[in-house]
């Protein structure tokens, strides 16, 4: 068992890698009662084309989230739930772009729920019966994604942004993708992914490290596992330039919104990780675009828009900064963005407050078994391994670096999408 | 836990002191009885007492100050519970012993006082600027609702079943409601908050309960004294037919609402036979009576859920759809209320859920939040306390859950059609 130490946090993350290479991480929170176990595979939406060996193989869009609703089904009978519920655990899961989580909250019979838990997600139970039944429900939960309005704007904003990148699709795959679905596919994908090499467990809660790690070597050890394949994810090249710069859709909303998209090659930013860019990135526009901004109390005082926000993602290899605004002005707004952008300030003590605001929200964080838990997928998928300096990073983060870095924030390779109220539905 | 009440004249601080979190959180609540047109007027007022204030005038100012105080937050609410409103200034902030200011704990419990007793007020109206923005807010708030298929459908079917019922009146009113306020009556409604109130305040956190009190006291003037007893519940009429309607809408799914009048029931069902019979049949989620049948055997749905509102005194069945499936799903719906009513369900079912309530239970004990709300309606509404209330589910028979699946009968069924894929 390894500890390891989150610096000035006074907190420690325990790692152990059991025998078939599963890679368990865990952080003991004694103050409350109960657990949070997630086990999560690296695979998820965007995996849709893979090499083993010299084979390509390539499945239908959302087979990853499909994969994730018949994996409960134990035999022809009984589903995880029914398990779940005897022992009194409260049993989910969700799909990403980068990976797929089962997730379990217990308050007792703790390492009965870990056990159940490896044994529905390592059970290879499935029919083309399930399959065929499952579409239905799962395209329901697609055409309700459909008529969910912000899911339609976030995913209309990535399709102006990307032009062959799978991060466009959407994650359910649509109702017609759906129905592709076969056996064969669902099978290749749990063989080739669902391989505790390529999974991890991260527990959170109150518990003992060292007795949940035997819970999971003993559980393991009694199962058989093919060998692990290695499959290589193929990704098609991303073009640098956003695939449209402006696009109007006409959606189910009342008001007027638009989004404002910056796509900036990682490339630009050489010798900062992308850990750290990321949060200098967050300061910079909330020191511009945040509540205690003159840009965004200007707007709203002047009722040029109803709301501004900002979002700052990493997609492979881009750093996509957007600016989402509610407004019944979207020129007026865009030509202010694009004005603000080419203008950017460094305000010195806005960024000293708010990074003392943001070392004061990392050490909250760590009241919070739920937090803490998605913290540590966070640092294994895209970094990973846990990040153990934050604090530190924080701390030492000095604002000269922000002159060189400034520079690359403009408006060169801008996706702009204006999304306007269907005809019966203006304000 | 230690849980402690201080009377304070006009109003009560009621305490539960625990070192469990690194944060504290308190609430200061004006309940009232719920009258239809000023629901508005009071979602609006807090908008406004939370937006900015005398000493912060623009929204602004205040972040800067909340950011100095370590990201505390304070921010307002008004809530529909049954017949009441409750206007609720909720403070979050860190424990003062992560905190190197002495006068960290005095400022931080300052700020929601200052708001709600130094408004942005001349001559008797809000300030005009202040007033302008909120009014968009709730102008926002009350047309994007048509963008959520949920709330569309759910306030729909309130509307079909009793517009005259207060489950169904709006708490950001109408449009018209809206263009008739201005910053004097805001000011009127202002005054009248503080006279027609009920005032408590809740605080949970690791700190000095009688320091905090003593700060609560030299902060807070409020000076009116209420005795009124208020009703929580509403007793929404039951109807001999039950009625069925629907609208069409612009959503790609059918979007379904069937709401079931509760009568009758004593404070046991309510607080605890109401819940297990609810799990079984549709909140248990994906091994409820609900879920098996309509989503699982019948593939007909993706969401499928029941929801008691307790203080409404009714039972909300909600389901996302295809157009084509409706009349099955709710032939099948009515089907499971019926085999609940004969009793076909086992001893096994009603096991696990009295024991995932208790777990329920015991993870809402790991929230700060959680602990107060429980502390609230056992103040209110005589609630058991968490362990009491774990107890009373072991006690539930098969008897008791039958007894209470006779006491629901249909009232409205409200669909919203989709147009298809």
């Amino acid at each position: 068992m390894k500890e390891i130490i989150l610096e000035g946090l006074d907190e420690k993350i325990y790692e152990y890698t059991t025998k078939d290479g599963l890679k368990v991480y865990m952080w003991v929170n004694e103050k409350v009662n109960s657990c949070y176990f997630t086990l999560s595979v690296k695979y998820g939406s965007l995996h849709t084309k893979f090499k083993i060996a010299q084979k390509i193989y390539e499945v239908p869009n959302g087979l990853a989230h499909f994969l994730e609703h018949i994996k409960f089904n134990l035999n022809a009978k009984k589903t995880a739930h029914d398990e779940f519920a005897k022992i009194g655990g409260d049993v989910n899961a969700f799909t990403t772009f980068k990976y797929t989580t089962y997730l379990v909250f217990a308050t007792q019979n703790k390492k009965e729920n870990l056990n159940c838990l490896l044994d529905f997600v390592y059970n290879d139970y499935f029919t083309k019966k399930m399959i065929s039944k499952e579409k239905g429900i799962i395209v329901e939960e697609a055409n309700m994604t459909s008529d969910d309005t912000y899911s339609v704007m976030f995913f209309e904003n990535l399709k102006s942004l990307f032009k062959v990148s799978n991060f466009r699709n959407v994650i359910t795959g649509t109702g017609e993708e759906i129905k592709k679905i076969e056996l064969e596919d669902v099978e290749n994908a749990y063989y080739s992914f669902y391989h505790p090499k390529n999974m991890f467990l991260a527990i959170t809660g109150n518990f003992n490290p060292y007795e949940m790690a035997k819970v999971v070597e003993d559980n393991l050890s009694k199962k058989t596992f093919r060998k692990y394949t290695e499959p290589v994810i193929i990704s098609e090249t991303e073009p640098k330039k956003v695939n449209r710069k402006y696009s109007e859709t006409k959606i189910n909303i009342t008001y007027p919104t638009i989004k404002y998209s910056l796509k900036i090659p990682l490339a630009k930013f050489k010798g900062i990780e992308n850990i750290d860019l990321k949060m200098i990135t967050i300061l910079l526009f909330n020191t511009n675009f945040g509540a205690t901004s003159d840009f965004k109390t200007e707007l709203i005082e002047k009722a040029l828009a109803l709301s501004l926000s900002y979002s700052v993602d990493i997609y492979e290899d881009y750093l996509v900064i957007t600016l989402t605004s509610t407004t019944n002005y979207p020129d007026e707004i865009i030509n202010r963005i694009k004005n603000k952008i080419d203008n950017l300030e460094i305000i010195s003590k806005d960024i000293k407050r708010k990074k003392n605001a943001l070392l004061a929200t990392l050490i909250l964080d760590y009241d919070d078994i739920e937090i803490v838990n998605s913290k540590i997928q966070s640092d294994i998928i895209n970094e990973g391994k846990i990040i153990t300096d934050f604090k530190t990073r924080i701390e030492n983060f000095d604002e000269n670096i922000l002159p060189n870095i400034i520079k690359n924030y403009n408006n060169a390779n801008v996706a702009i999408n204006v999304f306007l109220p269907q005809e019966n539905q203006e304000n | 836990m230690t849980y402690k009440t201080y009377e304070c004249n006009s109003f009560k601080v009621h305490t539960i002191k625990t070192d469990r979190f690194k944060t504290s959180h308190m609430e200061i609540m004006f309940r009232k009885k719920i009258v239809k047109e000023d629901l508005i007027k009071y979602s609006f007022l807090v908008d406004l007492l939370t937006e900015s204030s005398k000493k912060y005038p623009k929204r602004k100012d205040l972040v800067v100050k909340f950011e100095e105080l370590y990201k505390t937050s304070v921010y307002g609410t008004t809530v529909k519970t049954g017949d009441t409103l409750t206007i609720n200034f909720v403070t979050d902030f860190i424990n003062p012993n992560f905190i190197l200011d002495n006068d960290y704990l005095k400022e931080v419990l300052c700020m929601p006082f200052e708001l709600i007793q130094e408004p942005n007020v001349v001559n008797d109206e809000f300030d005009l600027k202040q007033f302008n923005i909120i009014k968009e807010r709730i102008r926002r708030e009350i047309t994007s609702i048509s963008d959520n298929p949920f709330k569309q459908c759910v306030r729909n079917a309130f509307l079909v079943m009793d517009e005259e019922s207060p489950t169904s009146y709006p708490l950001y009113g109408t449009i018209e409601e809206l263009e008739k306020l201005n910053p004097s009556i805001l000011y009127d409604t202002y005054k009248k908050l503080f006279k027609d109130s009920i005032c408590d305040i809740f605080i949970i956190g690791n700190l000095d309960m009688d320091e905090v009190v003593n700060y609560i006291k030299k902060y807070f003037k409020y000076r009116y004294i209420n005795n009124k007893k208020l009703d929580l519940y509403v007793n929404n009429k039951e109807r001999k037919k039950a009625i069925i309607k629907s609208d069409v809408s612009n959503n790609i799914q059918a979007n379904m609402v069937m709401l079931y009048n509760v009568s009758n029931l004593d404070e046991y069902e309510k607080n605890v036979v109401f819940h297990v019979f609810n799990y079984i049949f549709g909140n248990g989620g994906l091994t409820s009576k609900l879920y098996k049948e309509i989503r699982e055997e019948h593939s007909l749905c993706y969401t499928i859920s029941s929801l008691y509102l307790k203080y409404d005194n009714l039972l909300l069945i909600y389901l996302g759809l295809d157009n084509n499936h409706i009349e099955k799903a709710i032939a099948l719906v009515k089907k499971c209320l019926k085999e609940m009513v004969l009793g076909n369900f086992s001893d096994e079912q009603i096991e696990d859920a009295k024991m995932n309530l208790c777990i329920s239970l015991d993870l809402s004990n790991d929230n700060n939040v959680s602990i107060l709300n429980n502390y609230v309606f056992n103040y209110l509404d005589n609630l058991p306390l968490i362990d009491e209330r774990k107890e009373l589910y072991n006690k539930v028979t098969k008897e008791d859950i039958i007894k209470v699946a006779k006491k629901i009968s249909l009232n409205t069924t409200y669909v919203l059609k989709g147009k298809g894929e």
